[in-house]
């Protein structure tokens, strides 16, 4: 069996109950750009569950940052404007240098559940994966979707299935749960939105599971979300990148 | 007329050199040859067109034009390699300044 040991703490998965403290060592990456009006309920959602919240605030312009110190997260505060998959990136590298035996990242607008999250964490903690991914796809769990965004997820999920031979069936979701050995081997290069199938290239030797999650679909999340028209600049993105490593 | 023309191979044969002498040697060297081999067909046209015949191309001017084109995009897109390069440079630095001064739960702010 791979790993320390740790992951094969059983009687966890029904410890992972609301106000656990000895669910410190779940660290949530909260990427958050401009969120103030929703940063507050999803750190509290952590926190309410004993899970340690690290938000990475990627200069945003409004209090997110002050918020979530406030709710109690731990706040990492980039200079510049970078994107999403820096934000990520930069989560991960603070996590590695603590204890941890979960890592998950989470949305800041709050489309994620965290029952969900909750699936996620136990299937890394039984060991049945090292990156388990959500699924808006799997079953009927995209509640509000509308039916072009559908499409083009499940267009860019098949062009990940064939080039990188998983079994994905989305690509693009926030909600995914690493192990130690996962987030040691994940490197995100692409600070913007490309970072999602960039993860994806990089899983190769890592167990791959995909679990079904609901999305909430609201204005607020609809109107931060990605432009269809992004979708180019995506795989410009992913085509020029081959050529600077 | 030929004033002008020869300012402005002057000043192709210039950057032609400069990147012949700053890039690696075979991509100078190729750089230098391709350069050089523009100035020649622009000063003597009716080998441009000869060999425009050759492939197809009505005048020895379009030929030129054709070639200019692709060229312009081959540069255009080491130039957004570099930007590229130069922005992961950009990322490395602001994370590492975001990862020294953490914002930790119970300490100050």
């Amino acid at each position: 069996m791979r790993g320390d040991g740790n992951y094969m703490n059983l009687n966890l998965q029904k410890n992972l109950s609301p106000n656990n403290k000895n669910n410190k060592d779940i660290f949530f990456i909260v990427p958050a750009f401009n969120e103030a009006s929703t940063i507050e309920a999803v750190i509290n959602s952590i926190i309410e569950y004993g899970f340690t919240p690290v938000v990475i605030d990627d200069c945003s312009s409004d209090q997110t940052a002050n918020l979530a110190f406030n709710c109690g997260a731990t706040v990492i505060r980039h200079p510049i404007n970078l994107g999403q998959g820096a934000a990520l990136q930069t989560g991960i590298e603070y996590c590695l240098t603590k204890k941890f035996k979960v890592l998950v990242t989470f949305d800041s607008d709050g489309q994620h559940q965290m029952k969900d999250a909750i699936c996620l964490i136990n299937s890394i903690l039984n060991d049945e994966a090292d990156i388990v991914c959500g699924s808006r796809f799997l079953g009927t769990n995209a509640v509000g979707i509308p039916p072009i965004r559908s499409f083009f997820l499940k267009i860019a999920a098949l062009y990940t299935r064939l080039t990188t031979g998983l079994p994905v069936t989305d690509a693009h979701n926030g909600l995914r749960a690493l192990s130690k050995r996962a987030a040691q081997t994940i490197r995100l290069t692409h600070n913007r939105m490309a970072h999602a199938s960039e993860l994806m290239t990089q899983i190769k030797t890592l167990r791959f599971k995909e679990l079904p999650v609901e999305i909430v679909y609201t204005e607020h999340s609809l109107a931060k979300g990605q432009k269809l028209s992004n979708s180019i600049n995506i795989l410009i993105e992913l085509f020029i990148g081959k050529f600077t490593k | 007329m030929t004033i002008l023309l020869i300012f402005i191979l002057s000043v192709v044969a210039l950057i032609g050199l400069r990147i012949a002498l700053s890039r690696s040697r075979i991509l100078g060297a190729l750089t230098f040859i391709v350069s050089f081999f523009g100035v020649y067909l622009v000063i003597f046209p009716q080998y441009s067109t000869r060999i425009a015949n050759i492939l197809g191309v009505g005048r020895g001017a379009d030929l030129l034009l054709y070639f200019l084109f692709v060229i312009s995009i081959l540069g255009l897109f080491f130039v957004y390699i570099k930007i590229d390069q130069n922005n992961q440079l950009i990322t490395k630095l602001s994370r590492s300044i975001a990862l020294l001064n953490p914002s930790e739960k119970g300490k100050s702010q």
